[in-house]
């Protein structure tokens, strides 16, 4: 049997996985804070050609962290980071980081994300807002005030893409230390960080996979066929 | 790919739910009180084929995992309170909250309600009450000689009757205020009740303890405004058009390998 076939074949589920990652992508066009993943259709087709390795393994699929469009919508609780960084917030599982900062103030006067995890402050504690709070206002470098009067910052971290895992809910979950390069995101206040995947992107890619799709499946067509004449005309199965 | 399925689907339900909730908004643009919804989503649990860090071999490690996610899912439709712009009626029970609070109403049932909408009429025994006839909770029974109501920004209620040099004080309006107003539940005819999530009502006198003052004659319009409605009905449509492709192109792509 020819080789190619298989090549042809690991070409092929390799485009399939692209297809889930750019769905994922697509699902969540509108969902604040998102960040994109990229697969490298390049490493696994040049893997895929190399003589030694016909199947391509799953490619992990890479996040790109750059900033989405920042939208404008009047509530005060609504903030977005502009720049490289994370909120913190705490969780059941502990401390998880996020982009999107659509909080809210919970019965207990804690400041909460859209699922109800504690957002933290700069000694990671979970920031509390006064009872009768009327007015709160989060400034550019994250402090927040209620009623005129200062209750801390907010707390923000900033890691590589390679150190952090998803975890689900607009959450990330990060390995090892954090960079220290003394560089803060800037904190927008009444406004939220839309998803950075393009839907005009993501309709391309889709077209793209479907396309090279297409085009290995034909390769393995064309390797049946090929292998096929070849069986008759050594007198294999008639 | 079935995943893509999925996953698309997941993203075309979303979408569906960020259309209904801008419906919602573009169909109340003139309900005084009214306030908009803003659907919220998050990625869905992620499957890790790989964790980062994994041991490859003697001494190296997996850089970065391999990991697998649903699709997305709406997590809240979450009300902005934000303040709806002011139109002056000249009807003297109209009024609007300047600011933050809720009028409180008492429904039939005997629970309490809470609304932003300050049309109030009055009833055969001259009760103040809304649209609906339930009573302002802050019972103000205007006398049937009444020749002019007036409501000041505190709250109090007098009227002027005839024989009498000085109004007469009828009795005064309390604002209701929650720790956190998103987390009321809408229950229709712009009516809001109390939940766990925004806490117990805070009563106080219109003006006083930060609660909003009151402006007679004027109401409270709807704060929806139709443009950022409109642009959010077109991308939603678009995104929900974009996901039905990848179902396509998922579909495609399994007819091409069952026709292999």
């Amino acid at each position: 049997m020819s080789s190619g076939i298989y090549a042809a074949l690991a070409g092929a589920r390799a485009q399939s996985h692209a297809l889930d990652s750019t769905a994922r992508n697509i699902a969540n066009v509108s969902t604040n804070g998102y960040k994109a993943e990229r697969i490298s259709f390049k490493k696994s087709l040049s893997a895929a050609q190399s003589p030694d390795q016909k199947y391509v393994a799953v490619q992990a699929p890479s996040l790109d962290l750059s900033q989405g469009a920042i939208r404008d919508t009047g509530n005060p609780l609504d903030v977005a980071l502009e720049g490289k960084g994370f909120f913190a917030v705490q969780t059941g599982d502990g401390e998880r980081l996020t982009r999107d900062g659509a909080f809210r103030i919970n019965a207990d006067g804690l400041l909460v994300n859209s699922t109800g995890a504690q957002v933290l402050d700069e000694d990671g504690e979970p920031m509390q807002l006064p009872e009768d709070a009327g007015f709160v206002e989060i400034t550019e470098t994250g402090e927040v005030f209620a009623d005129g009067l200062s209750i801390g910052d907010l707390k923000l971290v900033n890691y590589e893409g390679d150190q952090l895992t998803r975890v689900g809910a607009n959450l990330y979950a990060a390995e090892g230390e954090p960079i220290d390069d003394g560089e803060f995101p800037t904190v927008v206040s009444k406004a939220l960080e839309g998803s950075n995947f393009n839907a005009v992107r993501g309709v391309v890619d889709v077209i793209k996979v479907t396309r090279t799709f297409q085009a290995l499946v034909k390769m393995m067509e064309s390797y049946k066929e090929t292998e096929g004449r070849a069986a008759k005309a050594l007198g294999g199965p008639k | 790919m079935i995943r893509a399925m999925s996953t698309a689907a997941s993203g075309m339900d979303a979408q569906q739910t960020k259309l209904d909730v801008t419906a919602n908004n573009i169909a109340n643009v003139s309900t005084s009180g009214f306030k908009k919804g803003r659907a919220e989503f998050a990625d869905l649990m992620y499957q890790t084929i790989r964790a980062p860090g994994t041991a490859t071999g003697e001494g190296t490690s997996a850089p970065t995992g391999a990991q697998v996610g649903m699709g997305v899912r709406t997590v809240a439709t979450q009300r902005q309170h934000s303040m709806g712009d002011l139109q002056q009626t000249g009807n003297t029970l109209d009024m609007a909250i300047e600011g933050r609070g809720f009028f409180q109403i008492e429904l039939p049932t005997g629970e309490n309600a809470y609304t932003r909408n300050g049309a109030f009429k009055i009833d055969a025994e001259g009760t103040m009450v809304n649209a609906d006839g339930y009573k302002l909770t802050s019972e103000i029974v205007v006398p049937p000689d009444a020749q002019s109501v007036a409501i000041g920004a505190d709250g109090t209620v007098t009227a002027i009757v005839p024989g009498e040099s000085t109004p007469t004080e009828l009795g005064q309006i309390q604002i209701a205020m929650f720790a956190n107003p998103s987390g009321l539940q809408a229950t229709g005819k712009t009516l809001y009740r109390e939940t766990a999530a925004s806490g117990a009502a805070v009563l106080a006198n219109a003006g006083a303890e930060g609660a909003g003052s009151l402006a007679q004659g004027t109401l409270e319009m709807s704060n929806v405004k139709v443009v950022e409605e409109m642009i959010d009905l077109i991308s939603g449509q678009r995104a929900y058009e974009i996901n039905s492709r990848v179902i396509s192109a998922a579909d495609e792509m399994l007819q091409r390998t069952g026709n292999l």
